[in-house]
């Protein structure tokens, strides 16, 4: 028999019994939509957490520190004995990046620039005749992207200008954001003598609400490392001290990346790139992806009972039919297979039917979740459904389908005609 | 010769339990002939016929057809055979009621693997010969047992068969209706010369057959010729 005509007398079988064919789809149809839920919540989650995190930092940069210095404090656990001849004092230096390490890291190969990562604190941000309020002010990195309701971002070199983020725009008086660009603010910190002082600031940029970037504003590097300057005035051990550094190979390929990194590791730092970064938080949310999924594949795992139930009882109401067509010449290999696309076809109507139907679903969730528990995150889809884990899904679908169909099809196949087809 | 076994027997069960269906028997069945196998039911006919078919092996001896043995074929070989060699009409008809009278007929065609219009046309060209090509589209089940059996007819023609094993072709039929079942398969067998091969214990149908063979426990007890 050819596959076609195969694959048509399979629908044409399952057509035969409509109602038990349905309730076999409903089955599957049920457990790929769990699947594709939980997998979509899993994706939903990834992939809002990802573009946030790309925002953080263009791709070609690394984040360098200093190594955490574990002989000083022995492994996990322990404490270690002070030894006044053994190992080093531990000071901000052990962890931290000195004036050495920068240029040590700058004259790296491939390195085009090193921006230290200036440690600040802000008190409040207000406006001419405005209330204070309390904000955290960030480090703008070149070209880092940040998702923007209004304006621009900063711009290199730009040492007067904020990116404000959208929630201070009604508190400071301003009645929308695109409003707000260009105004001036002024941000108050103290300084190394304990002194408030307030500098201002022009406003080049509203950021989006967003998981990492909405409580914070940015301004430049160069602006941040005057405050820092102003700050650690009476401290210069700390003026001169990093926690780390941004570290760029500008228009370097991935392979470029590793390898500068390994250079910067080589010499005994710790650097982690963006996707190292992404990777980590990328592995936790796997985990959870995975766990949700379980469900999704126990549900599953019932329905392919439901394929196996379903075909068994095929098999054996049409005894009489399959010894007939054996007679008539129809291989073994054949009434296996009409079997087999009989699973598969049932895998693939409730797999296909219920993946559409988790998108559905996940539109209609999407939006009620952004205009309610989620309006404050710009962007986040609460379900996301890719298309090659939906088509992955539909797949893993057809597979157990198809391995349900095995045992049913394995009968089948073994109808002794001359049995089947004997008169009562 | 068309179709020969050479002392086949058969047994089921082993050792103490075991039956002895089939007997030591040899026959041979020329091109276009007919034959009637005859006996009660426990004769061994039926085996004897599912052996000379390919449905089933013997135990000893063996089946050839022109000449070539079946005993060592694979069962996708012997299945092969079955599909272009042969034609099977049972006593009970074995239609897919739910299918239509055309997708009955086109089934062995369908199993070779044909194409959908050729089939059809083979198909369509059967049913003119059992004179039911205005039933094609009607479903099976709704048919009389003797339109039923002449669908089978033309299922076991389609495909230009050598031989037409016939189980009990009449006996789910009236007389009547069985009489026209009877034209038809000699009519068939004259024109086509497809050979007949038929199980029964119906008298009157046996006599039509060239060569009636009589079966008692599992061997040829005695063998007639017609006139």
């Amino acid at each position: 028999m050819k596959i076609l005509d195969l694959l048509a007398t399979a629908n044409h079988n399952l057509l035969k019994n409509k109602l038990r064919t349905i309730l076999t789809i409903v089955a599957i149809f049920i457990g790929a939509l769990t699947l594709s839920l939980t997998n979509g919540l899993g994706s939903g989650a990834k992939g809002y957490i990802n573009d946030q995190l790309q925002n953080i930092a263009p791709e070609d940069t690394m984040e360098v520190r200093r190594p955490f210095p574990q002989e000083a404090f022995g492994s996990l656990g322990d404490v270690s004995e002070y030894d006044p001849e053994g190992t080093e004092s531990i000071s901000p230096n052990t962890f931290f990046l000195t004036r050495d390490d920068l240029i040590a890291i700058e004259e790296t190969e491939g390195v085009t620039s090193v921006t230290p990562v200036y440690q600040i604190t802000t008190e409040y941000i207000t406006r001419t005749g405005e209330g204070r309020y309390s904000i955290i002010v960030g480090q703008y990195i070149d070209e880092m992207q940040l998702a923007l309701a209004a304006g621009e971002l900063l711009a290199p070199q730009d040492d007067a200008g904020l990116i404000l983020p959208k929630r201070y725009v009604e508190p400071l008086g301003l009645s929308s954001p695109e409003e707000a660009i260009g105004r001036t603010v002024t941000v108050g910190f103290l300084n190394g003598n304990e002194e408030l002082v307030e500098r201002d600031l022009s406003i080049r940029g509203i950021a989006e609400e967003s998981l990492l970037g909405s409580f914070q504003a940015y301004a430049s590097s160069d602006w941040v490392a005057q405050l820092h300057a102003v700050q650690t005035v009476n401290n210069p051990a700390l003026a001169l001290t990093f926690p780390a550094a941004f570290v760029r190979a500008e228009g370097a390929n991935e392979e470029e990346l590793a390898a500068v990194q390994e250079r910067i590791t080589a010499q005994g730092y710790a650097a982690q790139t963006v996707a190292d970064q992404l990777g980590q938080v990328n592995n936790v949310l796997n985990v959870i992806q995975i766990g949700l999924n379980v469900f999704g594949a126990i549900a599953l795992l019932a329905a392919t009972f439901g394929i196996i139930n379903t075909l068994l009882m095929a098999v054996y109401e049409r005894t009489r039919e399959i010894g007939l067509m054996k007679a008539l010449g129809m291989h073994r290999r054949q009434i296996f297979l009409l079997f087999a696309l009989e699973a598969l076809s049932i895998g693939f109507w409730g797999g296909a039917l219920g993946i559409l139907a988790s998108v559905g679903i996940g539109l209609i969730a999407n939006t009620i979740a952004s205009n309610t528990f989620l309006e404050s995150f710009e962007g986040f889809d609460l379900l996301a459904f890719p298309i090659v884990s939906s088509l992955g899904i539909l797949a893993i679908v057809m597979v157990v389908s198809f391995l349900a169909g095995v045992l049913p099809a394995l009968r089948a196949s073994r109808v002794n005609p001359i049995e089947a087809l004997r008169y009562e | 010769m068309l179709l020969e076994a050479t002392n086949i027997s058969k047994t089921y069960g082993r050792k103490e339990a075991a039956v002895r269906a089939l007997n030591n028997i040899s026959l041979a069945i020329d091109r276009g002939e007919s034959v009637a196998i005859v006996g009660k039911s426990g004769s061994g006919k039926s085996t004897l016929m599912h052996i000379l078919a390919g449905l089933d092996r013997p135990s000893e001896g063996a089946v050839a057809l022109d000449g070539r043995s079946l005993s060592n074929l694979p069962p996708t070989q012997l299945a092969d055979v079955r599909n272009f060699a042969f034609g099977f009409v049972f006593q009970q008809f074995f239609l897919n009621g739910r299918d239509s009278v055309l997708e009955n007929v086109e089934l062995p065609l369908k199993i070779r693997g044909v194409e959908k219009s050729e089939r059809t046309k083979a198909a369509m060209e059967a049913l003119k010969q059992v004179e039911l090509e205005d039933k094609a589209d009607a479903r099976a089940q709704d048919l009389s047992g003797g339109q039923k059996q002449r669908v089978a007819v033309a299922r076991a023609i389609v495909t230009n068969p050598r031989v037409l094993f016939a189980d009990e072709p009449t006996g789910n039929l009236d007389s009547k209706t069985g009489e026209r079942i009877i034209n038809l398969l000699f009519s068939l067998n004259k024109e086509h010369h497809i050979a007949l091969v038929v199980v029964t214990h119906d008298e009157d149908l046996a006599k039509r057959c060239q060569r009636r063979l009589f079966l008692k426990d599992g061997s040829i007890v005695d063998s007639l010729d017609s006139l």
